[in-house]
C-alpha cells in the first residue's frame, strides 16, 4: 500500500543528471585570434538545461587557455565573448561523465552583438585526462537490450570485463547481475558506486553490491578501467550509476517489461542431454514497472526527482526439483538422507525488488548548490547462490532484505570562477537475514554427496539472526582552475561495520553430514553460537593532484595517502556444545596501514586539433577495503570454527553412534581434524607485524594508449596495459615444514581427456600423521617464504562514437596474459594457503578451494582471455529504433578434480599406506584448459510514437537471438558427472518493453 | 514457433498507427480517443528520423495541451500504476521473515 500511495504522487521521468565532480566532465581549449594569437581575458560561458544554475563562466588565462570543470552530462552550448570581437556560440557539446570536451575557438574582429553560431559534431577524444573509461548515457541506456540496466550493463558491454554468470533478459537475480563481478585485466575487485559514494556491502572480499538501484533513478553509467587520478583509491576497476534528477519542468514516465512462459526458446542439445540435462533454465516471469516524476518546486531553485519500482523474477533451473525425500527418513535426528527429484515440483530461482527514491536539489544561492537523495528498499534474493540447480533447492538459502537503503547528500559551490569547493555524505545500512527454503525443517542436516558434490537436505549455514552491514563516507574537495591547471585537493574518509551471527540449520548439534555414494562419511562442525563483527573505523584518502597543460601536453601529476584502521568492538558469546562461552574485548588498529601512492599521466594533443591523443599513465594503488582485512584478526574468526571427523556408519543407522563432544577417536567416529577445534584460543592464530601494521596489498598499473578521431563523431583507440600485485600474505603452522609431509601419487583415472590418463602423478602431499591436527598457524607476509607474483599483459583495440544519422557504435577487442606463480613452500611444498586456506594467487581465478595442487604456477594464455564486444544502435524510418550487445568472451574453465582415500593413493614411503583424510587433489593445473568461447547476441527493436501529451514507447527484446547455450561453468570433480554444464546460457528469450514519457 | 509467433505478433502492434482491435494497446487506445475527443489528432505519421528525435527529446510540459488534460492524464498513469504495484506486491510470493514477522534480530 505504501508504493501505491506513493506511486500516485509519482508518474513521470526527468532527465536531468546531478553528479559528484569526480565522475563530472568539462570543457577545456585555447582562445586565439585569426592570426593565431592567444587571447587572454575571454569569458567563457557553458550553458545547459542540466545545470540548475543554468550557465557556467570562466576567463581565458594568459595564454589564451579555459578549462571549465563539473559540468553535469549533458548537452551544452558554449559561448565566447570578449569587447571588439564578434561573439562565438559553439553548439551541441555532448558531455558524458568524466570527459573533458577540447574546444578550441577563433574569434574575429567586430561587434561583441554580432553572434556568429558553429555547430558541428561533438568532440570524442579526450585530450586532457589519462583515464580510461566506457560511459552508457540515457539514450544508449534506453536503446540497448539490458536484462538489468546498471552495472551489469557496463560489464557487458566493456572489453575485458569478466562477470560471474550471463544474464538472458533479467534471467539473473538482480543482486549478483549488479554486483558480482570478479575481475577486469586480473586486477582483484571491482569498486561500484552510486553517484560516486561506494555502494557495496563491508562483508568478505566486498564485491557485493549494498544499495541495489532502480534502473528508473539512473542517467548514466560509468566505468573506469585504468588510468585513475590521485582522487581515486583503487586501481581496481571503478563502475558508477549517476542519477537523475529534476529539471525546471515537470515531465515523468512510467515503464515496464515482461516476459514470461512461452517467451522462450530451448537452448538443449545431445550433448546436454548425454548428461541428463534434457531442459534449459525456464522462465516463469520476469517483470518490472517503475514510475518516476521530477520537477520544479521553485523554479531555478529547488528542483525534486521521485521514484518507485517493483521487478523482479523467476526461472525454473535446469534438472532442479524439489526433493521427494525431503523429511522423509523417519529418522527424527535426521529428516533428510537421501534425494530424489520430485518431477511434478521444478524448482526456481527467485527474487523480487521493492524501491522508493526521492532526490531533492537546492540552489540556495547563486554560489551553493545542495542535494539530498534517499532511497528505502524491501527485497528478497530468495534464492541465494544464484541458484542454478548445481544442488538441491533445500540447500539454497534465502535473503530477506529489510530495511535497507541509502541517504546522501551534497554541497557544491563555485565560490569564484577559478575555486570550486564539494562536500558530500553517505550512509547505506542493509539487513540481509538469511532464511531456509521452503519444505526444510530446523532438524534437517546439509548433506554433501562427496562422489558427485551434490548437496542437499539443508543450506550449509544460515547468516541469521544477524546480518546486517553498512557503510557512510564523506568528502571534501576544493578545485582550483586555470585555463593551464585544474589542481584539486581533496580528503574522502570512509566507515563501515558488519555484524552477522552463523547458524547451522540443524539447532540441535549443528552438525552437517559428508556421505559417499550415498553412505555416511563425515561429520562437519561449527562453532556455535558464533557472531562476526568487523569495524572499519577510518577509511582516509588524502590527495593533491593537478592536471597542468603546456602547450599540447597535459601532465597529470598527483599522489595520494591511504590510511585504513579496522578493528571489532567488545563482544561476548555463551558456550556451545562443542565450544565454551568466549569474549573478546574492543581492538583497534587491525590491520593499521598507511601508503603513500604516487600518480602520473601524460596525455599529448599530438596535433593540436583535438583528434589524436596520446596518453601514459603509471599509478601505485591498494586494493579496495573489504572486512576480511580485519576479520582474520578476530578472534572468534581466527580461531579453528570448523572442523570434520571421518564417520563409519557401521550399524547404517545415518546416526552418530559416538560422543560428539569427545574429538577423539570413539565409536563411529574418528579423531577429529584440527585438535584446537572446540577451543577459545585467541592466540591459535598468531600475526605478525608485518600483515597488521605493514605491507598493505597494492596494485602497479601502467597503461599506454592512443585514441585517434577518424571521423566526426567516431574514435578508435589502441593500447597496452600491464599491471602486477605486491604483498602477498600466507598462512603457515609454526610447527610444520616441508619435513612434516609425504609425498604421494595418484593414478589418473584412464580417461582419454586427461592428460596422463591412466598414468601415476606425484606431487601431492598429506601431513605425516603424528602432526595431524597439530600446531599453532601464523601469518605473515610471503615475502619471508619467496615472492609469489600476479602479473598481467594485454592489448586492447576499441571504438567509440556517434556515425551520421544518430547511429551509435561501441565495442573492442581485449587480449591478455596473466601469470600467477606461488611457486614457493610455506609448510607444504609449493602449495601456499592465503589467508582464507585457499591456495595463494592473486587474481580471483580462483582453483577449487582447498584442493591439494602441486601446479603452483598458471599461465592464463592469450587465446583463452581473448574477449569481443560490440554494441551498436541504429535509427530506423518510422520511428523505429533497432540496436543489440555480442559478446565473445573466454569459455568456461575445465578443471578437474579428484576425490581420494587411503585406498587410490600410493606415498612414496612405502611405510606409510593411509592418508589421513580423504582429499580433494587437481589432476592438472586449473584455469589451464577452457571449453568452447561464450557466445551472446541481445538485440532490440523499438518504436516510439508521439502520442500528443507524450512519448510511448514499445521494443521487443531479443536476448540470446542466436540460442547459444554457451558454457559458463561445468562440475570439476572427476565422477561421471565430470565436465556436467552447471551454469550455461539461458535460452533464447524475448521481453517486451514499454514505456511512456511525458 | 511461440517466439516466431510472438515476434510478428509484437512487430505487427509497434509498426501499425491504426486501431485493430487485436494491435493496439490499451494506452495507445486511450491515447488515440483523448485526441480525438479534443479534436488534436496528430499529423500522419511520416519516416521523419529527425523529426521523431526532436519530439523525443520535447518535453511534455512544454506541448499545447491544456492543463486539466495534462493533470487527467498524470492522474490516470498515477492510478494506473498504484494499481499495478498494488497488484504486484500482493501477488508475488513473500515469505521473508520480515514481513512474516518472525526475524529474531
Amino acid at each position: 500500500m505504501f508504493g501505491g500511495v506513493v506511486a500516485a504522487a509519482c508518474a513521470a521521468l526527468l532527465t536531468t543528471p546531478v553528479a559528484w565532480a569526480q565522475q563530472n566532465g568539462g570543457i577545456a581549449g585555447v582562445v586565439r585570434d585569426t592570426g593565431g594569437l592567444s587571447m587572454p581575458g575571454v569569458t567563457v560561458e557553458a550553458a545547459s538545461p542540466a545545470l540548475i544554475e543554468k550557465v557556467r563562466s570562466v576567463t581565458t588565462d594568459g595564454e589564451g587557455r579555459y578549462n571549465i570543470v563539473d559540468l553535469r552530462p549533458g548537452t551544452y552550448v558554449v559561448t565566447f565573448s570578449l569587447p571588439g570581437f564578434s561573439t562565438v556560440k559553439r553548439e551541441g557539446i555532448e558531455l558524458t561523465a568524466g570527459f573533458t570536451a577540447p574546444l578550441n575557438v577563433n574569434l574575429t574582429v567586430g561587434a561583441i552583438t554580432e553572434t556568429i553560431t558553429v555547430t558541428g559534431a561533438s568532440p570524442v577524444v579526450d585530450t586532457q585526462s589519462i583515464r580510461q573509461q566506457e560511459v552508457l548515457g540515457q539514450k544508449m541506456l534506453e536503446a540497448l537490450p539490458s536484462g538489468s540496466i546498471g552495472l551489469q550493463t557496463l560489464a557487458y558491454v566493456t572489453p575485458g570485463f569478466a562477470s560471474t554468470q550471463a544474464d538472458v533478459g533479467g534471467s539473473r537475480d538482480t543482486w549478483s547481475a549488479q554486483g558480482a563481478y570478479t575481475f577486469f585485466h586480473g586486477k582483484t575487485g571491482t569498486r561500484a558506486s552510486f553517484d560516486g559514494f561506494r555502494n557495496q556491502y563491508f562483508i568478505g572480499a566486498g564485491n557485493g553490491v549494498g544499495y541495489i538501484s532502480d534502473q528508473g533513478t539512473i542517467q548514466e553509467l560509468q566505468l573506469e578501467t585504468s588510468g585513475m587520478g590521485a582522487e581515486s583509491g583503487s586501481g581496481s576497476a571503478s563502475l558508477n550509476a549517476i542519477p537523475k534528477s529534476g529539471g525546471n519542468i515537470f515531465a515523468g514516465g512510467i515503464d515496464g517489461f515482461f516476459s514470461g512462459k512461452g517467451m522462450q526458446s530451448s537452448n538443449i542439445d545431445d550433448s546436454f542431454r548425454d548428461f541428463g540435462i534434457n531442459s534449459s533454465a525456464e522462465v516463469q516471469r520476469i517483470y518490472r514497472l517503475g514510475a518516476q516524476l521530477g520537477g520544479p518546486i521553485l523554479k531555478d531553485k529547488i528542483w525534486f526527482f521521485a521514484a518507485v519500482a517493483r521487478w523482479g523474477s523467476r526461472v525454473n533451473q535446469p534438472g532442479a526439483y524439489y526433493n521427494a525425500l525431503q523429511g522423509k527418513s523417519g529418522i527424527p535426528s535426521v529428516p533428510t538422507i537421501a534425494y530424489a527429484p520430485d518431477l511434478d515440483r521444478p524448482a526456481a530461482s527467485f527474487d523480487w525488488y521493492r524501491n522508493h527514491s526521492l532526490r531533492a536539489t537546492w540552489q540556495a544561492t547563486e554560489k551553493h548548490k545542495f542535494a539530498v537523495f534517499g532511497d528505502i528498499q524491501k527485497s528478497c534474493r530468495c534464492t541465494t547462490g544464484p541458484f542454478t540447480g548445481a544442488n538441491a533447492i533445500e540447500s539454497e538459502r534465502g535473503w530477506d532484505w529489510w530495511p535497507s537503503g541509502v541517504v546522501q547528500g551534497t554541497w557544491q559551490a563555485p565560490l569564484t570562477n577559478k575555486l570550486l569547493v564539494e562536500a558530500g555524505a553517505s550512509w547505506q545500512v542493509a539487513n540481509w537475514v538469511n532464511f531456509a527454503q521452503e519444505g526444510v525443517s530446523r532438524d534437517d542436516r546439509s548433506i554433501l554427496e562427496t562422489s558427485t558434490n551434490f548437496r542437499y537436505g539443508a543450506t550449509t549455514v544460515l547468516t541469521a539472526p544477524i546480518a546486517r552491514t553498512g557503510r557512510s563516507a564523506q568528502r571534501v574537495t576544493a578545485s582550483y582552475v586555470t585555463g593551464s591547471h585544474n589542481f584539486k585537493a581533496g580528503v574522502t574518509l570512509e566507515q563501515a561495520f558488519n555484524d552477522e551471527s552463523r547458524t547451522r540449520n540443524n539447532e540441535t548439534d549443528g552438525l552437517n553430514y559428508d556421505f559417499l555414494n550415498g553412505r555416511p562419511l563425515r561429520l562437519q562442525y561449527q562453532a556455535e553460537p558464533f557472531l562476526q563483527q568487523e569495524r572499519q573505523n577510518a577509511e582516509l584518502g588524502i590527495f593533491l593532484q593537478d592536471a597542468w597543460t603546456i602547450r599540447r601536453v597535459t601532465l597529470n601529476l598527483g599522489v595520494r595517502m591511504d590510511y585504513v584502521s579496522m578493528g571489532f568492538p567488545a563482544a561476548k558469546l555463551d558456550a556451545g556444545l562443542f565450544v565454551p562461552a568466549r569474549e573478546v574485548q574492543e581492538l583497534k588498529g587491525v590491520p593499521e596501514w598507511t601508503d603513500i601512492n604516487p600518480r602520473f599521466g601524460v596525455a599529448i594533443d599530438v596535433f593540436g586539433n583535438g583528434r589524436t591523443a596520446v596518453k601514459a599513465s603509471v599509478g601505485r594503488f591498494n586494493q579496495l577495503t573489504r572486512s576480511d582485512l580485519t576479520r582474520r584478526f578476530h578472534p572468534f574468526s581466527s580461531s579453528v570454527n570448523t572442523a570434520f571427523r571421518n564417520w563409519n556408519d557401521v550399524n547404517g543407522n545415518y546416526i552418530p553412534d559416538c560422543a560428539l563432544a569427545d574429538f577423539t577417536a570413539n565409536g563411529e567416529c574418528g579423531a577429529i581434524s584440527n585438535q584446537n577445534f572446540g577451543k577459545f584460543i585467541p592466540s591459535a592464530t598468531i600475526f605478525d607485524d608485518s600483515v597488521t601494521k605493514d605491507n598493505r596489498d597494492f596494485l602497479w598499473d601502467i597503461n599506454v594508449e592512443v585514441e585517434h578521431q577518424i571521423r566526426d563523431g567516431l574514435s578508435v583507440n589502441v593500447g597496452y596495459n600491464h599491471n602486477w600485485d605486491g604483498s602477498f600474505t600466507v598462512t603457515e603452522n609454526t610447527l610444520l615444514g616441508p619435513e612434516s609431509f609425504d609425498e604421494y601419487c595418484i593414478t589418473v583415472p584412464n580417461d582419454p581427456r586427461l592428460p596422463n590418463a591412466g598414468q601415476q602423478q606425484c606431487g601431492y602431499y598429506d601431513v605425516k600423521p603424528s602432526l595431524f591436527g597439530q600446531g599453532q598457524l601464523r601469518v605473515t607476509n610471503a615475502k619471508e617464504f619467496g615472492t609469489p607474483k600476479r602479473y598481467w599483459d594485454g592489448f586492447w583495440v576499441g571504438m567509440n562514437g556517434r556515425l551520421p544519422k544518430n547511429i551509435t557504435v561501441g565495442g573492442g577487442l581485449d587480449i591478455g596474459r596473466q601469470v600467477d606463480d606461488h611457486c614457493l613452500t610455506v609448510d607444504m611444498p609449493n602449495q601456499p594457503n592465503d589467508i582464507t586456506g585457499n591456495p595463494l594467487r592473486g587474481g580471483s581465478l580462483a582453483p577449487a578451494a582447498n584442493a591439494y595442487n602441486p601446479f603452483c604456477r598458471v599461465v592464463t594464455d592469450w587465446a583463452d582471455l581473448m574477449d569481443v564486444r560490440l554494441r551498436a544502435s541504429v535509427p530506423l524510418p518510422w520511428s523505429f529504433n533497432a540496436s543489440f550487445i555480442y559478446r565473445n568472451t573466454p569459455g568456461a574453465p575445465q578443471d578437474a578434480t579428484l576425490a581420494v582415500t587411503s585406498a587410490t593413493v600410493r606415498f612414496k614411503d612405502p611405510s606409510r599406506t593411509t592418508l589421513t583424510t580423504a582429499q580433494t587433489v587437481n589432476l592438472y593445473a586449473p584455469n589451464s584448459v577452457f571449453g568452447d568461447r561464450f557466445s551472446q547476441l541481445d538485440v532490440a527493436v523499438s518504436k516510439s510514437f508521439d502520442i500528443g501529451w507524450g512519448r510511448l514507447r514499445a521494443a521487443l527484446d531479443v536476448y540470446n537471438a542466436l540460442n547459444s547455450n554457451s558454457l559458463q561453468s561445468v562440475i570439476s570433480a572427476y565422477s561421471t558427472r565430470w565436465l556436467r554444464p552447471v551454469g550455461f546460457l539461458d535460452a533464447r528469450l524475448a521481453r517486451i518493453t514499454a514505456s511512456i514519457n511525458f | 514457433m511461440k517466439l516466431v509467433r510472438l515476434v510478428v505478433l509484437t512487430a505487427a502492434v509497434a509498426a501499425s498507427q491504426v486501431s485493430p482491435a487485436m494491435a493496439e494497446s490499451l494506452l495507445q487506445s486511450g491515447a488515440r480517443l483523448a485526441q480525438q475527443a479534443g479534436r488534436q489528432l496528430p499529423p500522419p505519421a511520416r519516416p521523419d528520423v529527425r523529426r521523431a528525435a526532436t519530439a523525443a527529446q520535447e518535453p511534455a510540459a512544454e506541448r499545447g495541451m491544456s492543463r486539466r488534460r495534462k493533470l487527467f492524464f498524470a492522474l490516470a498513469g498515477a492510478i494506473g500504476f498504484a494499481a499495478g504495484v498494488y497488484a504486484i506486491d500482493h501477488g508475488v510470493e513473500d515469505n521473508t521473515p520480515s514481513s512474516k514477522g518472525t526475524r529474531k534480530d
